[in-house]
């Protein structure tokens, strides 16, 4: 009787050990695959740099830049930027970014190199062309410009 | 080089090399060129100059060259234009105010859904900058509208651009749950999405426009 009983014990945790991993992945299952459904949002950037930008006495020189491949299925801008390299001897200038859908923004330029910030693009689809233009308020106006869209996305 | 400056009794007053066309400094492109502070820059740069650099200046046409270069950045009116010679697309020191809800034309927000309808079927879903035609639509609808109207339509229809696209997105999803932007599809799952079927689930929320949520329970 007492082996009879032994054999049932032995028997019975056996089955439990097998039996507990598998129950386990069946209920986790269901789990990860509403994760993988789920909706996705991140954030992403580009960078374009201009060519060099030679504005003669207040005559414009402008650069169509491309935002290549955006990501996400829903875009908003939370910061545009341009890096500005001044050549030396450059007389001020005034800096234009134009967005893909039409609006522009200028900023009041020095003789330095510096980085501007343009706030008034943000919540708009940075999608398409870009153009950065250089108007000298001198002789002639050198610069190179780094233009970085960041923005926000979601599927 | 002699710079000729003159006054008239009607108020109006012109300056100029004494061979060029004089610069009418009550026109509107002059006094935007003034408000912008473009023509602060330009005396700035004037007042930094050595004698050699003023003389070089002066020989490549000096302060009245600049200034009629800078002044064809505008419009008669005094209105800023952009690279596709649309004025009333200044957005400076706005903010994001500008952006604000308006009506949107059925023929443009017609435009607009083919056009992301056409894009959508041939990048798989891809927002690719290289290749869209947005930038001309926006163009075209603005230089439909009035100058005062011009911002709030652009934002407007943007709105509507992003619910087509979005209204894409989720077909291609329904029919393929695994479906990725890149990966192609077939193109008749489009055949029953319509303009007027994604219109009829917007709804304003704030300044955007948001697909209707429906609560029901079983």
């Amino acid at each position: 009787m007492k082996r009879k009983l032994s054999l049932l014990l032995v028997a019975t945790l056996l089955c439990t050990l097998f039996a507990m991993p598998v129950s386990a992945r069946e209920v986790s299952n269901p789990a990860r695959q509403e994760t993988a459904v789920a909706a996705t949002a991140g954030t992403n950037y580009f960078s374009r740099t201009t060519t060099k930008l030679n504005s003669l006495n207040g005559l414009t020189a402008s650069s169509t830049l491309s935002s290549g491949s955006c990501s996400g299925n829903s875009r908003s801008i939370t910061s545009v930027t341009v890096n500005c390299r001044v050549s030396s001897g450059s007389s001020r200038f005034t800096l234009t970014v134009e967005s893909p859908s039409g609006t522009i923004a200028e900023k009041l330029c020095g003789t330095s190199s510096g980085t501007y910030t343009f706030t008034e693009f943000n919540n708009q689809d940075p999608n398409g062309k870009w153009t950065v233009s250089v108007s000298s308020q001198g002789t002639v106006s050198t610069v190179t410009g780094t233009l970085k869209v960041n923005y926000s996305y979601s599927y | 080089m002699s710079l000729n400056v003159s006054f008239h009794t009607n108020g109006t007053s012109t300056y100029g090399n004494s061979g060029g066309s004089k610069i009418n400094t009550n026109s509107a492109q002059y006094k935007a060129v003034k408000e912008k502070g473009w023509l602060s820059g330009v005396i700035e740069n004037e007042m930094a100059m050595s004698a050699e650099e003023r003389l070089i200046y002066e020989i490549f046409g000096g302060r009245d060259t600049i200034i009629k270069n800078l002044m064809r950045r505008f419009d008669a009116d005094g209105n800023l234009l952009n690279s596709h010679g649309v004025a009333g697309m200044d957005v400076t020191g706005k903010g994001t105010s500008w952006q604000q809800l308006t009506t949107v034309s059925e023929e443009y927000r017609q435009k607009m859904f083919d056009l992301v309808k056409k894009e959508f079927i041939r990048e798989n879903g891809v927002a690719n900058g290289d290749t869209t035609n947005r930038s001309s639509v926006f163009t075209e609808y603005q230089l439909s509208l009035d100058i005062d109207d011009r911002l709030k339509g652009t934002w407007s229809l943007e709105q509507y651009e992003k619910q087509y696209w979005n209204a894409f997105y989720q077909a291609a999803k329904a029919d393929n749950p695994s479906w990725k932007p890149g990966q192609s599809f077939d193109a008749s799952i489009f055949d029953s999405i319509t303009r007027e079927s994604v219109e009829s689930t917007l709804v304003r929320s704030g300044n955007t426009l948001v697909r209707k949520t429906i609560d029901y329970s079983i």
